[in-house]
């Protein structure tokens, strides 16, 4: 039973969302919204689930005083601080906006900026024409940066034209195909969760 | 010869401190390089300024900071540009960080006179992703009883006669993601959807516009820029497009120069065919 | 210089993470930790944000009974904290989450991404640009067939395929390089323009 019912769940939830298109009866859309709210309601629980993760995995390294126990209970303190700043002063408190606008902006920010360094490093460094495909992907991905930049357009104005034509054809034909595919993946993957066949999600086998 | 292949082994970090500087440079002493505009951008923008006074939008706000520099400037665009319009606008976040973007977007409205609840409305975010998504459009004022303030959404004056997505007159999203979540989502209420999306992910949205699935498109700091010259108000994205011009010939010429140097070794037998180095 | 204390931890903070750059050390580290801890902690909050708007305030101001049952389903998500005994607890939840999101991605994958996108490739073949993007939709799709044994026309055709997604990660390699060059002006733009005031903003 306890395996059994949560892919019967599964099924039964993921039927009326399905019916739900097909058919116009108001009490199926009703549930069908009234499921989707609950869904809102279990993800802000799981929310919490990766930070409990974290401050479990980090209260061990400190108690243990592993290499790096001073870096984790700055990251314990800083989770405690936002945490507290952000449920009991309010999120428009100025203690949690600092927090979010001096720490977590510009840290995600260079964080991700720093994936342009690695580019310009990867552009000298890997980059090759090693065959002809890969030749194919180095001058279109050159062309279509020659294009968009006003230097390029302006030395080479005819650039924007073969780009713009390269992005509606042959561009839209490989995206389009691609989506096509996965969107076939997807709904099989799909279909085979809602049927019970895959249910590695549920970590059954585990028990 | 002997040169170029000993530039294509030079240490990393010099060519990191050349980027910042090939993108400083240009910023501290502007070239003003024209900035034509595409027909993507003219689209979104004829679209979105079609829109009367008193029509209401939708902003969805599915980027995190870290890729707001690439995306953010398309939206303070467009508040701009909707708001001197008397358009008014609702805010709903598909990402954890769209409700403080939007604070701080908002921000400079509040101050020359826009009133919060009236002519916009941070609804905030809800957990639950494209789920999440499916729920507000169908039904939105259950899907956010409240507003990000907790003020009640029923009786705000900005959502009265709004029930599902379908009521509003255009749905904008700015995302650091693929369109696709809301073209699955949205399109099906036949409201026009207006994407402003991240350069990265912009090629793959392309067939959504061909197949009309998407109303119109903005791509990325450049058609932000694009999108300020319509407006003929240029800001940050406008500022941007000579250190972005810079920073493109620099990166070609690495390409160019890393390809000249890994040729020049192969020749002589110095990198098998699949060597990177 | 700016005078605000908001842009000059956020300046320090982007050294901090920029250092890593020329080599790994404790500046960064630091950093990193407080990035984490502090990005945990929005989450957190944001959750309890939603819990109060969608399950606290219907409950007690509204009355709204049925929301217990969600409120349940989400605490389930915690029992494999008190014992692996109630492993079993958290695959409620996830069969909600997973099989309502399943639902939701067959009926509009099916229809928006599949079949809209199938139609609007039926294309009159007038233009050469409409017979490319045909021939270029069917030689893609063709790479794909993994499920049997290709043929010799097959191999010929998915060979096409391959070039046409070739150029197709071109333009995404363009694209990608782009963008990630607006993150850096983001960056430099901050720290040169909001923090030192060298750019004229």
């Amino acid at each position: 039973m306890k395996r059994e019912a949560p892919i019967v769940l599964a099924g039964i939830v993921g039927l009326i969302q399905i019916l739900e298109h097909f058919f116009d009866f108001e009490a199926i859309a009703a549930v069908t919204v009234e499921l989707q709210n609950w869904v809102i309601i279990v993800s802000a629980f799981s929310l919490a689930l990766a930070a409990i993760n974290l401050a479990i995995n980090h209260t061990q390294k400190i108690s243990a005083k592993k290499a790096g126990a001073f870096d984790s209970a700055l990251l314990l303190i800083t989770m405690v601080f936002t945490a507290v700043a952000g449920i009991f002063w309010g999120m428009e408190s100025s203690g949690f906006k600092f927090v979010f606008n001096a720490i977590i902006d510009p840290a995600a920010s260079a964080f991700y900026a720093m994936a342009a360094f690695h580019v310009a490093s990867a552009a000298y460094r890997a980059f090759r024409a090693h065959n002809a495909h890969a030749a194919a992907l180095l001058i279109t991905g050159v062309m279509l940066m020659i294009a968009k930049a006003p230097i390029g357009e302006a030395w080479f104005p005819w650039m924007p034209t073969i780009t713009n034509w390269i992005m509606s054809v042959l561009n839209l034909a490989g995206v389009r195909g691609i989506m096509i595919s996965s969107a076939i993946g997807m709904i099989c993957v799909s279909a085979r969760i809602l049927l019970g066949i895959d249910r590695s999600h549920l970590g059954l086998g585990r028990d | 010869m002997e040169l170029i292949r000993k530039l294509g082994e030079v240490d990393p970090r010099w060519l990191y401190v050349l980027l910042v500087l090939v993108v400083l440079i240009p910023m501290v002493s502007p070239i003003g390089l024209p900035i034509n505009v595409s027909a993507y951008t003219s689209n979104a923008f004829a679209l979105l300024d079609s829109l009367k006074p008193g029509d209401t939008v939708v902003f969805d706000f599915g980027y995190y900071v870290d890729g707001a520099p690439d995306v953010e400037p398309i939206a303070v665009a467009l508040f701009d540009h909707l708001f001197s319009k008397g358009v008014r606008i609702v805010c709903v976040s598909y990402k954890n960080h769209g409700p403080m973007i939007v604070d701080k977007l908002t921000e400079p409205h509040v101050k020359a006179g826009k009133e919060y609840g009236v002519d916009f409305v941070n609804l905030g975010f809800l957990a639950g992703g494209e789920t999440a998504l499916a729920a507000w459009a169908a039904d939105i004022k259950k899907a956010y009883p409240t507003d990000w303030k907790g003020n009640n959404t029923s009786t705000m004056p900005i959502l009265q006669g709004i029930n599902t997505v379908a009521d509003f007159d255009m749905f904008v999203f700015y995302t650091d993601d693929s369109a696709e979540v809301w073209v699955r989502q949205i399109s099906q209420y036949k409201v026009p959807i207006i994407g402003g999306l991240i350069t990265v992910t912009a090629p793959q949205a392309e067939p959504f516009l061909q197949s009309k699935q998407l109303a119109g498109l903005l791509v990325g700091l450049r058609g932000a820029a694009e999108y300020e010259k319509l407006m003929n108000k240029p800001g940050t994205a406008s500022a941007g497009m000579d250190a972005q011009s810079m920073a493109h010939l620099m990166l070609i010429a690495f390409i160019l120069f890393g390809n000249a140097s890994y040729f020049i070794k192969r020749s002589k037998g110095l990198a098998g065919k699949g060597a990177a180095k | 210089m700016s005078t605000s204390i908001v842009t000059w931890v956020g300046a320090l903070v982007t050294i901090g993470a920029f250092s890593y750059l020329f080599k790994e050390n404790v500046m960064y580290r630091t950093i990193e930790h407080i990035y984490v801890g502090a990005a945990a902690g929005y989450v957190i909050s944001v959750g309890y944000q939603n819990l109060l708007t969608k399950a606290w305030r219907p409950l007690v101001n509204e009355g709204h009974w049925l929301v217990i049952i969600p409120v349940l389903l989400g605490l389930m998500l915690f029992g494999p904290y008190f014992g692996s005994k109630l492993s079993w607890t958290r695959r409620y939840p996830l069969s909600l989450i997973i099989g309502v999101g399943a639902g939701i991605t067959i009926r509009s994958a099916v229809i928006e991404q599949l079949t809209k996108q199938l139609a609007s490739t039926a294309l009159p073949l007038k233009t050469i640009n409409n017979v490319l993007i045909v021939a270029g939709v069917l030689a893609t799709l063709s790479y794909f067939f993994f499920t049997f044994k290709p043929t010799r026309t097959l191999t010929g055709v998915s060979e096409v395929g391959k070039w046409v997604i070739m150029i197709t990660f071109g333009a995404a390699f363009g694209n990608a390089i782009m963008g990630r060059v607006s993150l850096v002006i983001g960056r430099v733009s901050f720290l040169f323009g909001e923090w030192i005031h060298l750019i004229k903003q």
